[in-house]
């Protein structure tokens, strides 16, 4: 069954962000709002043998959507055809249960409705042309390196995002929850 | 969106008051209506080149029914290849920012009050120009002064060009001594080609990252992912993609650190005891490229050990050298003999006076810096030092990339002297790899980088003469510009003049300028202040005069990118903007009707000659610029991005090694014709201001050394009293997200990066109560401002950064938004300061940091703050 997510090559990113600027262009989204996140793994480690990387993370597509599994309108499904699952605007109120269920916070709301990546609609999307370390692309996770990875998958959603890193040893941490740990003094090593 | 749509806004009003209505308030003229455009039902690309920062990625714009709606990368740029950054999309919504400078203002109320009165060009222009001549009848042109900077303003040229016509010398630029201006000296001086820097667009042989040998990179002080990640950061990660291997030198665990094969966390200022590490180490162990010293560098030449210049017994060319055959001195004469065998290092009494070579001055210089002594100094491990220099003298070619960091403390020209040194010693010169090269250029751009001529010659010799600064600082001189402390100085003390008026054509140069307290105490002594740029800034707070320019979707320019002529053209344009290289023109114009006989001469085609006249459009200025390529400016835009040549004519290597007139290799701009490694022009600089000042002046207090010397920060965290009391070393760096001190206004970036952050490494922040997200005061000997704290091991122990930073949403109080989060409150201004280009200090300098009360009042946090920068609200929350 074919799977379209995002192929990210973590040794490529150079954690300079025009992926979510031109994210936030390409759909005129407000303020605030972000379909793509990039967080700083790191740094780790012993002053100064020091390990830092960057993920850059949307929507994984699971294969069992807790997003869409939340729902209460039917406005977020996952698509048959190429895995993809989508937010139908017309059906969406923005109460926002989608965002609280995604495990990897891919999905924001503001006002009335849920913002999340749409693979710009089929077109190449914005973020993958912008990206000076060409870190990105979106093709059939079939096509992913075998050593790629996924992120960590607690309950079972089945994300399909890869994720490459050679240079660096992963942490296998939800990537805003690291981050967030990391910069408070909690993540303890 | 409706455009048509008038909210009920400032510029309604404005509508209805029209010229001469009366406002309040910084934030007054600020939010307006959309404009009114005239409906096109059409949509067509421009091809340009974005100006966000200084460097120039290409962009393919679409308008759509005259508007800019889409910005995305030009894939034929043969530097950014189709990418694009932060700040390059930010573009539109700074065209369309409804916080933009519209129409020329008047102060009408008390300076800082924020009371404006709307005016018309013609009046705005004449009553600049009318104060400036009277300032100039009554005190002297040279109290008149000018500055420029602005993000990489790409007519830099063009207010050093006014300050000459008008008959000032005193023009400055935040950056010169302080940013890029030390390294472009020293390759100027030691080499005459292209410097190593990857953020100013250099290093043109590595983009083509596909056939460069390229084996090794050096990034000193620099790092690209953060500097100019569409274009640098892209290039420099294709390298590294491809198996170059990187040493980062950095106290920062930047991106680029994070992913060099050796990371070395030098303590800030420290620099040059650590590169004199390395040249010590590759002199040691004859790591260096002995052909290409021998031959091709001034090494071998005999110094009087009296009067420290390098012997030429018939010219500049020859030189006395010691044959190793005949055991005796001999006259070489350029550019090789080989019946001599020049003794490399080595000293010699002839005729009772005592010769060395300049190799032998060079290992004495840097004899005391074992490994161990820079470890030492530098706070590092001398394995990691040998391991760095072992990379880059062993996996070759190699090229060490200089970045600003050395350009920011006192020892800012011998980090660049030394730096060149190592890719001299080294070899790494216009070689297949190397970083400083003399490609073939297009013609267009006749001043360096920026096409606008500085018309020195209008400028006075008796009026040069009084350069602030200019005596002290004769690098200075390379950028024809001024010393921005001394002029500080001048106005603040009155010696040695009165400086009087101040027109500045730059962003804002309250979070730039160093020590800027002391530049708030200095507006209070200038009799006007003119401050010209695209939006309302803290320096707006202190101007009588307002004048608005053009956003860079809204300007034009030549550019060159390595083998291609790229047009920046104007996509759209808003309100009553203009570009600056006409309001320049436009004063000038209005001074030479009020009597200012140069001014009059400026619009001479006949007496400007090459310096170009004055022009009443840009299309004017360029249309002399472009017949370079044959074409007008017109058809230059029209058939833009060309290749002025193919990639492999372009790329000329070894242009030494190409026969000059005589058939003779035609060597480098030097005086000798060889790199200048002794570089004993330096000495010669500082006694006249040769090669560059027009005139000569009298001798700096202290001739300026041939080699690099080392020395430890004012404040140093060796200096026991001082760190009782400052105990942290604060140093500076970019963000991907700004540049310089703008952007700030931009909600995209607020909302990556809302406030500055103080970085502060675990144990420290234990030492000194500081938890992570929560604002501390950091404070130094020259005032105190407030950061939020990060706690992370990205920052060396004894080290804080803090990026530059100012609140536009704070314009309107006391604090006119730079001094709540603003390193710069903190930086030093005062002596003692680098000899040969007066380089004050923005990093290396001791703080102390503790937790504060509470976040600065009235600033911007939330994504929903900052909607109000959206143009007609878009993407409020509904």
């Amino acid at each position: 069954m074919k799977q379209l997510a995002f192929i990210f090559d973590a040794d490529r990113c150079i954690g300079c962000r025009a992926c979510r600027a031109a994210c936030s262009l390409a759909h005129g989204d407000p303020p605030g709002v972000s379909r793509i996140k990039t967080y700083t793994m790191g740094p780790v480690g012993t002053f100064p043998c020091l390990s830092m990387y960057f993920l850059t993370v949307v929507c994984q597509q699971c294969a069992d959507p807790a997003c869409a599994a939340a729902c209460p309108t039917g406005a977020c499904f996952k698509s048959e055809a190429d895995g993809v699952v989508r937010i139908d605007a017309s059906r969406c109120v923005g109460c926002g249960a989608c965002a609280g269920a995604c495990p990897y916070g891919a999905i924001d709301v503001c006002g009335s409705r849920a913002f999340k990546c749409d693979l710009c609609a089929g077109d190449s999307p914005a973020c993958v042309s912008v990206c000076p370390g060409e870190a990105l692309r979106v093709a059939d996770v079939s096509e992913a390196d075998e050593h790629a990875r996924t992120l960590r998958d607690d309950g079972g959603v089945g994300p399909s995002g890869r994720f490459i890193l050679r240079g660096a040893e992963w942490i296998d941490e939800l990537p805003a929850e690291f981050e967030k740990k990391l910069r408070e003094g909690r993540y303890d090593e | 969106m409706d455009r048509n749509t008038t909210s009920n806004d400032y510029a309604k009003r404005l509508d209805i008051a029209g010229i001469d209505g009366c406002v309040r308030g910084f934030s007054g003229f600020i939010s307006c209506a959309p404009r009114t455009l005239e409906v096109r039902n059409e949509e067509h690309e421009v091809h340009t080149a974005c100006r966000a920062c200084i460097a120039n990625c290409g962009v393919i714009a679409t308008v759509k029914n005259g508007r800019v709606v889409a910005l995305r990368g030009d894939p034929v740029d043969p530097m950014s290849k189709g990418k694009l950054c932060d700040k390059g999309l930010s573009g539109i919504n700074a065209l369309y920012h409804p916080n933009r400078n519209k129409y020329p203002l008047l102060r009408v109320g008390e300076r800082g009050s924020g009371e404006w009165k709307r005016t018309t060009w013609d009046n705005a222009v004449d009553i600049v120009a009318r104060r400036l001549m009277e300032i100039r009848e009554k005190y002297g042109a040279e109290c008149v002064f000018g500055s420029t900077g602005g993000g990489g303003n790409p007519e830099v040229w063009s207010c050093a060009r006014f300050c000459n016509i008008f008959g000032t010398p005193n023009w400055f630029e935040p950056g010169s001594a302080q940013c890029y201006l030390p390294r472009v000296l020293a390759t100027t001086m030691m080499y005459g080609g292209m410097d190593s820097s990857i953020a100013d667009s250099n290093c043109l042989e590595f983009y083509d990252t596909e056939s460069t040998p390229l084996k090794t990179l050096v990034l000193w002080g620099t790092d690209p992912s953060y500097s100019c990640p569409a274009s640098g950061g892209r290039m420099v990660n294709e390298l590294r993609m491809k198996g170059v291997k990187t040493v980062a030198v950095d106290p920062r665990f930047t991106p680029d650190a994070a992913k060099a094969d050796v990371w070395l966390p030098v303590r800030p200022g420290s620099d040059v005891a650590l590169l004199m590490a390395w040249i010590r180490y590759i002199l040691v162990n004859k790591l260096y490229d002995e052909d290409f010293v021998l031959r091709w560098t001034n090494l071998p030449y005999l110094v009087d050990c009296e009067t420290r210049f390098v012997i030429h017994p018939d010219g500049s060319t020859s030189a006395l050298v010691w044959d190793k055959k005949t055991n005796s001195a001999k006259t070489l004469s350029y550019p090789w003999d080989d019946a001599l065998e020049p003794e490399l290092f080595g000293e010699h009494v002839i005729d009772g006076k005592l010769y060395k070579t300049g190799a032998q001055l060079l290992f004495e210089r840097v004899e005391e810096f074992t490994l161990e002594r820079a470890a030492e100094l530098c706070l590092l491990d001398p394995a990691d030092i040998e391991k760095a220099i072992r990379l880059y003298a062993e996996n070759t070619p190699s090229s060490l990339c200089l970045g600003v960091a050395t350009d920011q403390g006192i020892n800012s020209e011998q980090a660049a002297m030394a730096a060149v040194t190592l890719d001299l010693l080294m070899g790494n010169v216009e070689k297949p790899g190397a970083a400083m090269q003399r490609f073939r250029i297009s013609g267009v751009l006749k001043s360096p980088n920026y096409p606008v001529p500085v018309a020195l010659k209008c400028l006075p010799e008796e009026q040069f003469l009084k350069r602030l600064g200019g005596r002290e600082h004769k690098g200075l001189s390379i950028w024809y510009g001024g010393h921005a402390a001394s002029i500080l100085n001048a106005i603040l003390t009155g010696e040695p003049y009165q400086p009087r008026a101040w027109i500045d054509r730059s962003g804002n140069k309250f979070g730039v300028l160093a020590e800027v307290g002391k530049w708030e105490e200095a507006c209070r002594k200038l009799d006007f202040i003119v401050h010209i740029f695209t939006y309302p800034t803290s320096m707006t707070a202190y101007a009588d005069v307002v004048l608005p320019t053009e956003e860079w979707l809204e300007t034009e320019m030549v550019v060159e990118t390595c083998n291609m002529c790229v047009a920046r053209q104007q996509c759209d344009h808003v309100f009553e903007t203009r570009d600056e290289g006409v309001i320049w023109a436009d004063i000038a114009r209005r001074c030479g009707e009020l009597g200012h006989e140069m001014c009059r001469k400026a619009f001479d085609p006949g007496f400007m000659g090459d310096d170009l006249a004055y022009w009443s459009s840009m299309e004017e200025f360029f249309d002399q610029i472009t017949p370079a390529q044959g074409v007008t400016w017109k058809e230059y835009c029209a058939k833009a991005p060309f290749e002025f040549l193919p990639k492999d004519e372009w790329k000329s290597y070894y242009v030494y090694l190409t026969p000059d007139k005589d058939g003779i290799p035609q060597g480098f701009p030097t005086p000798s014709r060889k790199c200048e490694v002794y570089c004993d022009a330096y000495i010669k600089l500082g006694r006249t201001g040769e090669p560059f000042m027009p005139y000569p002046m009298p001798p700096a207090d202290a001739d300026y050394e041939p080699l690099p010397y080392y020395a430890e920060p004012t404040e140093s965290p060796l200096d026991n009293e001082l760190v009782e009391r400052f105990p942290l070393v604060m140093t500076g760096g970019r963000l991907p997200m700004y540049h310089h001190s703008t952007l700030r206004n931009m909600p995209g970036m607020r909302g990556t990066a809302p406030v500055p952050e103080l970085w502060i490494c675990p144990e420290d922040a234990e030492k000194y109560g500081v938890r992570s997200g929560e604002w501390v005061w950091v404070e130094s000997a020259r005032g105190r401002t407030r950061a939020r704290a990060l706690v992370t091991k990205a920052i060396r122990p004894g080290t804080v950064y803090m990026e530059r930073f100012w609140y536009p949403e704070t314009l309107d109080t006391p604090t006119h938004g730079w001094k709540e989060s603003n390193v710069n409150v903190l930086t030093r201004s005062g002596p003692p300061f680098n000899d040969v280009v007066g380089t004050h200090v923005l990093r290396g300098f001791l703080v102390r940091v503790y937790p504060a009360e509470s976040a600065p009042e009235g600033i911007y946090t939330a994504p929903e703050d900052f909607s109000g920068w959206l143009e007609n609200g878009k993407g409020r929350r509904t």
